[in-house]
């Protein structure tokens, strides 16, 4: 074993020819990227020709555990898959907790990558050392559900774990997801697409094998501190969840209210996660080897909640919402619910069931449904042109149509899947101005105006628009977990929620590079660890030694990777701007007047650049490729410099 | 002489099993100082607001405003 945490082995498989073969890559490149992210930017340099079709055969879509999994450290049940996007024509890099990526890692394998396209649907079998591909005629077009049962019955083991694209992916809805274990999502970027392109519909896998770690010994501290710490400093996650978000960001202007337009949705309370609680919350669900249990399942059948005032809903009585398909989160009770000025749980809730049962990131599919209600509400959209569809705002009824009308591309839900930049482009007439999207990926659930340097991160992260990739500047405002934290690098102190100085931006690299760095250990963002934790896990599984600057140079990495794809394939300085709408003030409420000026967006910008070591196009310099210790990496790969 | 400024607590959550309604401080010129003689167990992250708009640590008091501690939200 040379680097502990590890097999020595990449797993290609093409699907056009059906052949297999096993990559051995040096310990440089494990010990440099680690995984995840890291690994996906850089497969995607070394192998991918610039300008790549993303739904051709020569796309290749990629399976990326990090060192981590399989070790059993709390917080490792996650994993990466990444490609070029066919939304953005950037790199995709999502990640999906459950317990997919830690069997995967313990069938043998460091990653899976997948090349071509298979002529008829086909999904992998991989269990311990061993890959076969076999026929998935007959799972084409079922529900997730099904199809994981299926392959469970059929493989005869209640165990194996799914990586699927649903229906939505078979589709290639442009933002279509990559499900594991019926409702866990690899969820931005289109993912899915990629996938179904390939008929490609599912990853089985079942892996019993012991990894070897360096130094057990230098873990178990971080788990035993996880265990004795999480009921305190992720209290929040335990009690309730993100679905706490939608009651405490709309006091403060901060819930996204009909495309990002409106400082307040009057009828939160009525898509809150207390109303959850208190009416389809069915239980609380985890991933691999966690403790906090963060995640929501609802179910209903039948029942009125007579005596709930805020339950307001034409579906009582009406739908089915199946626990299997487990339930929203913050960004869906958003996306689907106020997003579109929709105030009906049931209604949001049958969605989410929806992105799970078919596959579509619930982000980008609220975000292209609130963009098509705005173009109506303008007169932008005529019934002519959309066969009769015209979803108006808070039509709850209309968005579930919506919802599977692009699922199915039947309708206008054929244009609706290409997401909102090339609908615009489609509907022409200004349309754009209203655009709420970075690199054409829309924004998520999180206010610009009450986090600025989110805004700025925004603007950077190499995926387009993303709030995980990024920093919430209202978890700075005073001293706390996060602060402690970056001390272990740098002693900054409370900043402001729309302080864009030089300080805030220093604190922004360090914490951009840190979350970049647990998307390539991979380490769950939920978790209260502090640099020191995952570099000492990392150190103990490795054998090799992690500081915590180190570990945020893992981060750096795999963001200047990520950087350099996006320049290849024509990305330039002029794509990391904000949409003009979230830079302006509201005219009312908690956040009025308050504006991101452009001066100040591009004066964070360019420092962070710097701190970067890019220049002022955004573009890494030499010194800091080597400073990263890329240049061996690198050898033989053209990069823009 | 120092002035008596009267600030008015309010928090939600579980951050209520610690601060009784009508809970006040007392001579204190920012929001980090009012915080500290609140004197809360681990709490986790928190939002600030004064009068209904978001404050930070170093955001000064004035008497009557009201301080509001929220549970932050950073992700899902």
């Amino acid at each position: 074993m040379a680097v502990g945490g590890t097999w020595g082995k990449f797993l290609h498989v093409d699907l056009t020819t059906g052949r297999q073969w096993v990559e051995e890559p040096p310990d440089e490149l494990y010990l440099k990227l680690v995984g995840g992210r890291g690994l996906v930017a850089y497969l995607l340099l070394r192998d991918l020709p610039v300008g790549t079709d993303p739904l051709g055969p020569d796309n290749l879509l990629i399976f990326a555990p990090g060192i981590l999994q399989g070790s059993n450290l709390p917080g490792s049940g996650r994993h990466g898959v990444g490609a070029k996007s066919p939304l953005t024509g950037a790199i995709a890099s999502s990640e999906a907790g459950g317990w997919w990526g830690h069997e995967f890692k313990r069938a043998g394998f460091d990653a899976l990558i997948v090349h071509g396209r298979s002529e008829t649907p086909v999904y992998l079998w991989i269990k311990n050392g061993e890959a076969e591909i076999r026929s998935a005629e007959h799972l084409w077009g079922k529900d997730t559900a099904d199809v994981e049962w299926d392959i469970q019955g059929e493989l005869g083991d209640k165990r194996i774990r799914v990586a699927q694209c649903g229906i939505a992916g078979e589709n290639q809805v442009l933002f279509a997801n990559v499900i594991h274990d019926i409702n866990r999502a690899a969820g931005r970027g289109g993912l899915g697409a990629v996938m179904g392109s390939k008929n490609l519909k599912a990853v089985a896998t079942r892996g019993t094998l012991r990894l070897p770690l360096a130094k057990r010994q230098r873990v178990t501290p971080v788990s035993k501190w996880l265990g004795d710490n999480y009921k305190t400093k992720a209290a929040w996650a335990v009690e309730i969840g993100t679905i706490r978000g939608v009651n405490s960001l709309a006091p403060i202007s901060a819930l996204p209210t009909r495309n990002f337009q409106d400082p307040f949705f009057e009828e939160h309370e009525s898509i809150s996660g207390e109303l959850m609680q208190q009416t389809i919350l069915l239980e609380r669900d985890t991933c691999q080897v966690c403790p906090i249990t963060c995640k929501q399942v609802v179910e209903y059948e039948d029942q009125t909640f007579s005596d709930n005032p805020y339950l307001r809903s034409d579906f009582l009585q009406k739908i089915k919402i199946a626990k299997e398909y487990g339930g929203p989160e913050y960004e869906t009770l958003a996306s689907l619910g106020s997003a579109c000025g929709v105030e009906d749980l049931l209604a949001v809730s049958k969605a989410n069931e929806y992105t799970a049962r078919w596959g579509l990131d619930s982000i980008s599919l609220g975000m292209t449904i609130a963009y098509v209600m705005e173009c109506v509400d303008r007169g932008l959209l005529t019934a002519e042109q959309t066969g009769g569809f015209l979803p108006r705002w808070g039509d709850a009824a209309a968005m579930l149509k919506a919802v599977e009308l692009i699922a199915h591309r039947q309708g206008f839900g054929d244009q609706m899947a290409l997401g909102t930049k090339r609908l615009a482009a489609w509907i022409g007439n200004g349309a754009e101005e209203y655009l709420i999207e970075v690199k054409g990926q829309e924004l998520p659930m999180h206010e610009p105006r009450a986090k600025h340097a989110l805004g700025v991160g925004y603007a950077t992260a190499p995926v387009g628009a993303d709030h995980m990739m990024n920093m919430h500047d209202t978890g700075y405002t005073q001293p706390g977990d996060g602060l402690d934290r970056v001390a272990e690098v740098q002693k900054i102190e409370p900043l402001a929620f729309n302080d864009l100085g030089h300080q805030k931006m220093e604190l922004f690299y360090h914490e951009v590079n840190w979350r970049h760095a647990t998307d390539c250990a991979l380490i769950c963002h939920f978790y209260p660890y502090l640099y020191s934790h995952v570099s000492e896990a990392l150190s103990g599984v490795t054998g090799s030694e992690y500081s915590p600057r180190d570990l945020l140079a893992v981060g750096e990495r795999a963001q200047t990777l990520s950087r350099l794809f996006n320049l290849r394939e024509g990305f330039s300085v002029e794509d990391d701007r904000l949409p003009r709408r979230v830079m302006k003030a509201f005219k009312e409420g908690p956040l009025a007047g308050v504006e991101i000026t452009e001066a100040a967006f591009l004066d964070a910008r360019n420092y962070w650049y710097g701190l970067m070591g890019w220049t002022e196009e955004g573009v890494p310099t030499a010194e800091r490729l080597d400073k990263l210790e890329l240049a061996g990496l690198l050898n033989g790969i053209e990069v823009p410099t | 002489m120092s002035e008596d400024k009267s600030i008015t607590v309010r928090v939600s959550g579980n951050l209520k099993q610690h601060i009784a309604p009508g809970t006040t401080v007392h001579n204190v010129r920012t929001v980090g100082e009012a915080v500290t003689q609140l004197n809360l167990p681990e709490t986790g992250e928190l939002m600030l607001l004064v009068n209904g708009r978001l404050a930070y640590w170093h955001t000064e008091l004035k008497d009557g405003d009201i301080l509001q501690l929220m549970p932050a939200i950073s992700g899902g």
